[in-house]
């Protein structure tokens, strides 16, 4: 359904608080090139079906495509944001507006703010230090993470148990170094 | 489908993207809230990138980015 700009950020408000507990909210921007019908004639036989085809309305305008953008290369365009619970069979809810070039700040004010607030269930990055350099690990600083101690005797009466623990400290080495080198790439 | 793992990197492929084709280019987020998952999908048709957090430190670049892209 084509709202207005108020409404669609309160259907929106909606749609995220009924969407809480399962589901998801899809939201689409794209920018809105539909020129009126007088313009789709100009194109070609072929254009037009491509056109059709799209189905999103930018279609029948490839054949002046290249002119008229040359010439309107500065010019704003509206801006068609639309969303959806992607719900299949009969209660799909399909919202979508229309943002006028001049409405750009005040709206992407309001609809920032409600997208910050409704995306609440983000993680929050903690900041502990929780990881060593392996080669540092053992003893190290006071923000080391204590690696499995290995102990036991190495032959006879409790050699397994002793093995168990080597087997457990090299999967956390293993860890830690994938995670140090992940981090080194972010 | 690109999955990019730094935000820097997809901000700029999706600004090229936009650049390359503003007609075609559209720009898609998917949220699941029970999963605490951000999904984001420029796409211009032909190709496509995404990039996807549970991470609350990208709500603030997530939201310049919907700015600038406005």
């Amino acid at each position: 359904m084509l709202l207005s700009n108020q409404d669609f950020l309160k259907q929106l408000q909606d749609l995220f608080d009924a969407r809480k507990s399962s589901g998801s909210v899809f939201l689409t921007e794209k920018r809105f090139t539909y020129e009126p019908a007088a313009s789709t004639t100009a194109g070609a036989a072929g254009d037009v079906e491509m056109g059709e085809a799209s189905g999103s309305g930018t279609g029948g305008e490839e054949g002046e495509g290249a002119a008229v953008k040359a010439e309107e290369e500065h010019k704003e365009y509206p801006c068609l944001l639309r969303a959806t619970d992607g719900k299949g069979k009969q209660s799909k809810v399909k919202i979508s507006t229309l943002i006028q070039p001049n409405d750009h700040e005040t709206f992407s004010l309001a609809y920032g703010s409600l997208l910050k607030a409704s995306l609440s269930s983000l993680r929050k990055k903690k900041k502990t230090k929780r990881k060593a350099a392996p080669s540092a690990a053992v003893g190290g600083s006071t923000f080391a993470v204590q690696l499995t101690k290995v102990v036991g005797p190495r032959r006879g009466a409790g050699v397994e148990k002793r093995r168990k623990l080597l087997r457990r400290r090299e999967k956390e080495v293993k860890k830690l170094v994938a995670r140090k080198k992940r981090d080194a790439e972010r | 489908m690109v999955y990019y793992k730094r935000w820097e990197e997809f901000a700029s492929a999706s600004a090229a993207l936009y650049e390359a084709s503003p007609v075609k280019t559209r720009y898609c987020v998917r949220w699941r809230h029970e999963a605490g998952l951000l999904v984001l999908k420029v796409t211009d048709d032909r190709t496509c990138i995404k990039f996807k957090t549970r991470s609350a430190v990208f709500l603030n670049r997530f939201e310049l980015l919907n700015r600038s892209l406005l």
